[in-house]
């Protein structure tokens, strides 16, 4: 069953700049889909525009979520399945993380604001979720504010404030590029764990190709807003089709292969040719 | 008290903003308020300027009294309608003494502004002086200078202007003021200038100029001075509306410019008993100020847009 | 914590010591003479003699700086026998042109003050930090360019001449308000308030325009801000994303100029007292100024000067209570 669907959206900013341009996207519930692509390639803005979080651009086309249409959905309607069914989480933890409140307050929020709890159960859920994404001493945790945890524990928080109502779709926005490496893999383990716990869907936007191998069953290859190639990833990974997707592949240097003088750069002549 | 501090400015403006004079006026020029505001300054210096000749044309001088002018029998008010407004006095006169007001005005434009500008001058020299040692050398001289602009900026400036002002009774009171005013403001630009010092001291191009072997002199003369005229600038336009208020201000409190030298504010303390007979006496100086203040708070705000692209957004 | 606000208290008693040193210096190097000044024009120089005994003026700087400072702490009189006056503790000084001890002036004045003070703080708070909300949410508006024309008008009126226009239009024009006088709020709330509208309009109309201002700056940046993106994200209503994730971060700095002008204000709103005619503590300093009573101008200076340095520690620590980053550091 098709939890998502994106057929032929284009997101236009003011100023002529046109971010993303005829995309379609399929998402199955309980899949995993990489979106790759390099910055500027429009993955992020289509995880926004999926959100309805682009108050400032043109978005037309259609975006479709368990059979219901998002665009053109008013406000409040889409809020009520914003955080409730579809959760995201973003690429900087510390800037996405209100540092005036303590982070179990920031997880009983989203859950509250759906759920009609009391600031009680509302840190109940709160501590519960920390407990789950890992972090130690959750009842303490819960009452510290964001800049004293790690940029690792600040991504778990913010996974366990996506998680805590159990979405359906949980899109993750470079969910581990602003982490050391070694915290990356902590994290992206955490996800799969979780992922198959609930049975969440996932939409994985990421540059790193590394990521998407590990994680994702399907993946969309960006470039310049469009989608250049698709497919299991098996597939893509193998048998890349597209010029692009050669190059990005090219980029990443392999344990099994020889090593490069230097790894190739893409050039968008490159590309287009 | 009132808002007679120099205005905050945006704690750190962004680096390697030299200012194109050319580029720069051009693009005031091209929004309609800052252009508006840029006349309106210009126009004041000119008169300001001009003032003798203006006086001239009108044939009087700030200090001729013009006792014909004034009617006697009802305690000095002047003659005819809208304070004394007539050919021979276009903005009226001053009750009592029967004072010319429009020569009065345009010589207190003198004084205001030579005042705001010189003050200006000095805490541009002090702040950025001692702004650039403190970021360029760091260390314990700068651990001074931070202290002592701490210091001064917390300190209740205008109470303690006043006492200064007051304590001293034979000095020259636009010397005074002047240095007063400008002892108070640098440290405004001092911070400016600390902050953007210590980006430069640690740019590029500085190590570049030093690996090349140019003394720390010529380092702050060539590679570190020109980068801070933006920022500079900035602050110097945003403080001058500052010192006009607070001239004016202390003026009023008759602890600024003294009398026979007109200023608008002193013009408008002796409008005070006068001001529910003769409102045009008040209004005019009251104006002429409020103008002035605006079409530099205007000009600075159109500067700082100019010159920080992080403002712009606003 | 504890150790912070010991801390911030400490530099607080230093930097009072310094704004004391400092104005005591300027009076003392400066040439008028307080003996003098004490006594008015027609003085036989031996009257001027006696009067410098009695203020310990032919003591050196240093010994009558520590008399001032020990006369805040534990009182002192001036003089001997038929002429000597008693200035209890916290003795600022003993006005010899009133015959009073500053400090009894500065109290007697100061709920004035406090009036005009509180009641404009109100209305600018109130009036600015709306105005400036209401342009960031709608930026480029038509409300949005009018409200920051207004804004910088406000910001570029002298205070006195505010206050003429005002109580030319409103008193002798339309005689809707009576001349401003002092009132005591208990005794008359009513007559209080009729007198305290003028002020409180005339401080406001500058101060709210300056809030504005910054309150729209700041709103503006805390709305670009990721942890709204995320509030959104969330699900968040919009009146919930507003207030708790743009308008509480947006109002720290607000937190920091209000004590600041509050403080500032407390010591006495200088020019529109007079104006005004208010014999508030600003008032207290005009006509001390006027008449070279020099006690009475070092006392003011020093209260004003405490109110505005006490007001900055009180900040810090709102500050610290609000800010659990700063917090931590304490």
């Amino acid at each position: 069953m098709t939890l998502l669907t994106v057929r032929d959206l284009t997101v236009d900013f003011a100023g002529g700049v046109r971010a993303v341009d005829g995309l379609d996207l399929d998402l199955a519930a309980g899949a995993v889909l990489g979106v790759v692509g390099e910055s500027g390639s429009g993955k992020s803005v289509t995880s926004l525009a999926v959100m309805g979080l682009l108050p400032d651009a043109r978005v037309t086309g259609e975006v479709r979520f368990d059979g219901r249409r998002l665009t053109g959905l008013d406000g409040r309607s889409l809020r009520r399945l914003r955080g409730d069914r579809i959760a995201m989480i973003f690429q900087d933890p510390l800037s996405c993380l209100n540092p005036y409140y303590p982070v179990g307050f920031q997880i009983a929020e989203a859950y509250r604001a759906h759920r009609r709890a009391g600031r009680r159960e509302g840190h109940r859920v709160a501590v519960r979720m920390l407990d789950r994404v890992g972090i130690p001493e959750p009842e303490r945790r819960a009452r510290a504010y964001p800049h004293e945890f790690s940029g690792g524990m600040r991504q778990r928080v913010m996974i366990a404030m996506a998680l805590c109502l159990e979405p359906d779709l949980l899109i993750a926005d470079e969910p581990t590029t602003a982490l050391d490496v070694t915290v990356q893999a902590q994290i992206l383990e955490l996800l799969r764990e979780l992922r198959e716990m609930s049975g969440t869907a996932v939409m994985l936007i990421t540059h790193d190709m590394g990521v998407v191998a590990g994680l994702a069953d399907e993946v969309v290859v960006m470039y310049g807003g469009r989608a250049v190639e698709r497919g299991p990833v098996r597939e893509v990974f193998y048998r890349p089709r597209d010029t692009y997707t050669k190059g990005l592949l090219a980029c990443v240097p392999r344990v099994d292969g020889p090593l490069p003088d230097r790894l190739p750069t893409l050039s968008a002549r490159e590309v287009t040719a | 008290m009132t808002g007679t501090l120099p205005a905050p400015v945006p704690s750190a403006a962004p680096p390697h903003v030299g200012p194109r004079e050319s580029s720069l006026l051009r693009r005031l020029l091209a929004q309609r308020s800052a252009a508006v505001a840029l006349t309106v300054v210009v126009l004041l210096v000119l008169v300001a300027l001009a003032a003798p000749l203006i006086a001239w044309a009108a044939g009087t001088s700030p200090t001729d009294f013009h006792s014909e002018a004034v009617d006697p029998a009802l305690g000095g008010l002047p003659r005819g309608t809208g304070g004394g407004i007539s050919a021979t006095h276009w903005l009226g006169v001053e009750p009592g003494s029967g004072r010319d007001i429009l020569a009065r005005v345009v010589y207190g434009a003198r004084v205001s502004l030579l005042i705001a500008l010189l003050a200006t001058a000095v805490s541009v020299a002090l702040g950025t002086a001692l702004g650039l040692v403190a970021g360029f050398f760091g260390g314990w001289t700068d651990t001074v200078v931070g202290r002592l602009m701490d210091l001064l900026m917390s300190f209740p400036a205008l109470i303690f202007m006043i006492a200064l002002i007051s304590a001293a009774p034979g000095v020259n009171r636009q010397l005074l003021l002047v240095v007063v005013l400008g002892f108070f403001g640098w440290p405004y630009v001092g911070r400016i200038v600390r902050g953007q010092a210590m980006v430069l001291a640690r740019g590029e191009f500085v190590a570049a100029a030093r690996v090349l072997g140019a003394s720390r002199r010529a380092l702050l003369a060539r590679e570190v001075l020109p980068n801070l005229s933006g920022p500079v600038l900035v602050v110097a336009t945003m403080s001058i509306p500052g010192y006009v208020a607070t001239e004016a201000g202390l003026s009023f409190l008759g602890i600024g410019v003294r009398p026979p030298t007109p200023s608008w504010g002193q013009m408008i303390a002796s409008a005070v008993p006068w001001y529910a007979a003769d409102p045009v006496y008040f209004l005019v100086p009251g104006v002429f100020l409020f103008v002035t203040v605006l079409a530099f708070n205007v000009l600075g705000d159109a500067v700082r847009d100019a010159l920080d692209p992080r403002s712009r957004r606003r | 914590m504890i150790l912070y606000v010991l801390r911030r208290l400490a530099a607080t008693a230093a930097i009072l010591l310094v704004v004391c040193a400092a104005t005591f210096a300027i009076f003392y190097l400066m040439p008028a003479d307080p003996a003098q000044g004490a006594c008015g024009k027609a003085c036989s120089p031996e009257r001027i003699a006696e009067i410098r005994t009695t203020l310990g003026l032919n003591h050196s700087v240093f010994v009558q700086f520590r008399d001032y400072l020990v006369g805040i702490v534990a009182g002192r009189g001036f003089g001997t026998g038929a002429h000597a006056v008693n200035c209890p503790a916290p003795c600022l000084g003993f006005s010899f042109q009133t015959d009073q001890p500053v400090w009894r002036m500065l109290t007697d004045r100061l709920p004035v003050s406090v009036s005009i003070a509180v009641g404009a703080a109100a209305l600018w708070l109130i009036v600015g930090v709306t105005a400036g909300v209401v342009s960031a949410l709608r930026r480029g508006s038509l409300w949005d360019r009018a409200a920051m024309t207004a804004a910088l008008g406000g910001v570029s009126l002298p205070v006195y001449f505010t206050a003429l226009v005002l109580q030319y239009l409103l008193v002798v024009k339309l005689g809707l308000l009576p001349y401003p006088q002092a009132v005591p709020l208990t005794a008359d709330p009513v007559g209080w308030a009729g007198s305290m509208v003028m002020p409180w309009i005339t401080l406001a109309m500058l101060y709210a325009g300056i809030y504005a201002r910054i309150t729209r700056g700041e709103m503006l940046d805390s709305l670009g801000q990721n942890y709204v993106r995320t509030a959104r994200a969330k699900g968040l209503s919009e009146p919930a994303v507003l207030r708790r994730h743009a308008l509480r971060p947006a109002l720290m700095p607000i937190v920091t100029i209000f004590g600041m002008d509050l403080g500032a204000l407390l010591g006495g709103a200088l020019i529109t007292e007079s104006v005004f005619g208010l014999p508030g503590v600003g008032k207290l300093a005009a006509d001390a100024i006027n008449s070279a009573d020099q006690p009475v101008i070092l006392g003011v200076t020093l209260f004003a000067a405490s109110f505005v340095v006490l007001a900055n520690v009180a900040v810090d620590l709102v500050y610290a209570l609000l800010d659990p980053r700063v917090r931590a550091v304490g």
